[in-house]
C-alpha cells in the first residue's frame, strides 16, 4: 500500500498545513477518505418533484443520478454504463422514462436496474448477468425535509445521527415557508469555479471575520434594507460546531420588534397560523448559514454546493431556493437580494471567490505553510450538551469541520469528540 | 435610426466599456432603463428567477460605486474587456424607438501576476436593445445580455457588461 501523503501533523485545532490545500495526493485521499465514505448532499427533492424527474449531480468524483421512480421512490445510482463505462444521462435535470447508453442501448429504469441490452442475440447463455448489472446504487440514501444525502460507503455511520444538530437549522430554514417547504434552485443556480482548494469554501462559508472587511462594499449598500449588517461584526452572534464537521454561524438574531420591522405584518401571521408561533418566530428571527460537511451549506438565500475538482480546482453551485406558499412579492424580494450579494456579477460572492483564488496562490509559499484557525480558541466554550462555540467572528466554526477530517482521514471510528479541546500549544 | 448609425452607436458604447468608462456608460440609460444579464434560461421571468444582473439606473449606480471603492476585490487588479459587436439587426427602427439585437464577444482578462494561470475568458452573448431618441441623442431603455454561458459557468464579471 503506498505511503499516505496525509500527516496526522498537518492538522491540528488551531492550523492547517498549506499541503491540505496544494499536495494532489492529498488531495486524492481526501476523495477516498472523505468525500467516498461519508454522507455527501447530492439533491433536493424539489429539483425532481414527479416520478420520473431526475438530476445529475456528484459523490466525489463519482457522477451520479438523482432519480425519482414511477412508485415516488428516490435512486441514487452512478451515471456510468455498466457494460463500456460511458454515462448514460448528459443532462443537469431532465424526465425520462429509462436511461439508455449511446453507445451499444442499453437501457436501465429509473431505478437503476438492466432492462433491455442492444442486439441481445449475441449474448449466449450466460454471458449477461441482468440482475447483477443495474447501474451501481449508491449503498445508503438518506434525507430530511427533502435534503438528499447518499454514501458510497455502506458501513457508514446512520443518517439520523450524521444529520443530528443541524436538524434545527434546517427547520429554521424551511419553517419560513408557510407550507413548510421550500424549492431548491427552480428559481436560478449560479455556478462558480475557482483556482482554489475546495476546503476555502467549507470553511469560506461559515466565515464570520471576513464580513466587514471583504464585503465592505455590499455592506454599505445592504444596510439600507438591513440596518443591522453595518453593525454585524459587533452583534453577540455565535457560532456552533455541530459534530460531524458541520457546523453553524448565526447572521443576526431579530428581536420580536426587528421581526416586525423586517416582515410585513400579514407575512408573520400567515407563518404563525401556520406553524404556531413559537415555530414561525423562530423561522423569521434566525439568520444563519449551516455547513454540512463536506459538501453543502444552507445559507439565507440559497443551498450551496461544493464540488472539489482538483487540489486547486472547485467548483461551486449556488442553488436559490424559495418557499412555497410565500407571497409572490417576499419570494421576488428574495430572487432581488440574493443576486444582489451573489452570482459572477453579485456585490459581495465574487470577492470571497477572488480571495480563495488568491489563497492558491499563497499556499505555495512553502516557507510560510501555516493556515491559522486560532482565533478564539482559548475563550472557546461548551454549551451544556457539548456544543464548542464562540463568537460568530471568531474561528470556532473554521475549526469544526477538521475534526471530523482528522477522524476521516486517519480512519478512526465515528464518534465525534464532545470535550473541549485546552488552547493547543 | 439606420442600419449605420444603429452600430454606430453600439460600436461607441463598447468603447466605453472596453475603457472603463462606466460612468459616462451609465449617462446613455433613460430613467427608466432595465439593464439585465440573464442566468439560466434567457427568456425567463426576471421576476421569477435570479438573473446575474437585473438593475435599474439607481442599482447600476450602485455597481458603479461599488467598483470605484477600495474594497473591491474582483477588480483588484481590474479586469479589463474587449466587446466585438456583430450580426445587428434592427427589428424596428423609426424617429423615437429603435428594437435592435446583436451578437457581442466579450473577452475579459484580469491581468493579476501573481496566479499560476491567467485565462482569457471569452463571453460570447446575444444581446437585445431598445433605444428611445431624447432630445438630440440616442438612451438606451433596455439593454439584455443572454450569455452564451449563462446557465453554465461564468466568470466573475466587471461591473457592466
Amino acid at each position: 500500500m503506498p505511503e499516505s501523503h496525509y500527516r496526522p501533523d498537518y492538522s491540528r485545532p488551531e492550523a492547517n498545513h498549506a499541503e491540505l490545500y496544494r499536495d494532489p495526493a492529498i488531495f486524492d485521499e481526501e476523495l477516498d477518505r472523505i468525500f467516498h465514505a461519508t454522507w455527501v448532499y447530492v439533491g433536493h427533492d424539489s429539483e425532481v418533484p414527479n416520478p420520473g424527474d431526475y438530476k445529475t449531480s456528484f459523490i466525489g468524483r463519482v457522477p451520479v443520478i438523482l432519480s425519482r421512480d414511477l412508485a415516488g421512490t428516490i435512486h441514487v445510482v452512478a451515471n456510468r454504463c455498466t457494460h463500456r463505462g460511458s454515462t448514460v444521462c448528459a443532462r443537469e435535470f431532465g424526465h425520462a422514462e429509462s436511461f439508455t447508453c449511446p453507445y451499444h442501448a442499453w437501457t436501465f429504469r429509473l431505478d437503476g436496474s438492466l432492462e433491455a441490452v442492444g442486439l441481445p442475440r449475441g449474448y449466449n447463455d450466460g454471458e449477461l448477468d441482468f440482475a447483477g448489472l443495474g447501474l451501481a446504487a449508491a449503498p445508503r440514501v438518506g434525507s430530511y425535509r427533502g435534503f438528499v444525502f447518499a454514501s458510497l460507503n455502506p458501513d457508514v455511520h446512520e443518517f439520523d445521527t450524521h444529520i443530528g444538530r443541524a436538524r434545527q437549522y434546517i427547520d429554521y430554514y424551511c419553517d419560513l415557508s408557510p407550507a413548510g417547504e421550500i424549492t431548491v434552485g427552480r428559481t436560478g443556480i449560479y455556478k462558480h469555479r475557482y483556482r482554489g482548494n475546495w476546503k476555502a469554501q467549507l470553511e469560506g462559508s461559515v466565515e464570520g471575520y471576513h464580513v466587514w472587511h471583504n464585503h465592505r462594499t455590499a455592506i454599505d449598500i445592504m444596510s439600507k434594507w438591513v440596518p443591522i449588517m453595518k453593525q454585524y461584526q459587533n452583534l453577540p452572534m455565535k457560532a456552533y460546531d455541530l459534530g460531524f464537521g458541520h457546523n453553524i454561524i448565526e447572521n443576526y438574531t431579530l428581536t420580536d420588534a426587528q421581526v416586525h420591522e423586517r416582515w410585513p405584518g400579514e407575512f408573520i401571521e400567515q407563518l404563525v397560523a401556520a406553524h404556531g408561533r413559537q415555530r414561525a418566530m423562530d423561522a423569521l428571527r434566525h439568520r444563519f448559514n449551516v455547513v454540512l460537511f463536506p459538501n453543502m451549506a444552507i445559507l439565507e438565500y440559497h443551498v450551496r454546493v461544493i464540488r472539489p475538482l482538483a487540489a486547486d480546482l472547485t467548483e461551486v453551485r449556488q442553488y436559490h431556493t424559495s418557499m412555497v406558499d410565500l407571497p409572490a412579492e417576499m419570494n421576488l424580494r428574495r430572487v432581488r437580494e440574493h443576486e444582489f450579494f451573489y452570482g459572477p456579477g453579485g456585490f459581495g460572492g465574487p470577492d470571497d471567490l477572488a480571495t480563495f483564488d488568491r489563497i492558491q496562490q499563497g499556499m505555495e509559499a512553502y516557507t510560510a505553510p501555516w493556515v491559522l484557525f486560532n482565533r478564539g480558541l482559548k475563550s472557546e466554550e461548551t454549551t451544556p450538551d457539548g456544543l464548542r462555540f464562540g463568537h460568530h467572528t471568531q474561528e470556532t466554526q473554521q475549526r469544526a469541520p477538521y475534526y471530523e477530517y482528522r477522524r476521516l482521514m486517519e480512519g478512526k471510528p465515528p464518534a465525534p469528540s464532545r470535550i473541549r479541546l485546552a488552547a493547543a500549544g | 435610426m439606420n442600419q449605420a448609425e444603429a452600430e454606430a452607436f453600439l460600436f461607441r458604447e463598447a468603447r466605453l466599456l472596453d475603457r472603463r468608462r462606466f460612468r459616462d456608460w451609465r449617462q446613455l440609460l433613460t430613467d427608466d432603463a432595465i439593464y439585465w444579464v440573464p442566468n439560466g434560461d434567457p427568456d425567463g421571468d426576471p421576476q421569477l428567477h435570479c438573473s446575474i444582473v437585473y438593475a435599474t439606473p439607481a442599482m447600476v449606480e450602485d455597481r458603479l460605486e461599488r467598483a470605484e471603492s477600495p474594497f473591491y476585490w474582483v477588480g483588484d487588479p481590474p479586469i479589463r474587456s474587449v466587446h466585438t459587436v456583430s450580426n445587428v439587426l434592427l427589428e424596428q427602427a423609426d424617429e423615437t424607438h429603435v428594437e435592435l439585437t446583436c451578437n457581442q464577444v466579450i473577452y475579459l482578462y484580469r491581468d493579476n501576476d501573481q496566479r499560476r494561470d491567467q485565462p482569457l475568458d471569452v463571453l460570447p452573448a446575444q444581446c437585445d436593445y431598445r433605444l428611445t431618441r431624447v432630445g438630440d441623442g440616442w438612451r438606451i431603455a433596455y439593454k439584455k445580455v443572454a450569455l452564451l454561458t449563462g446557465d453554465g459557468l461564468v466568470p466573475l464579471l466587471p461591473p457592466i457588461i
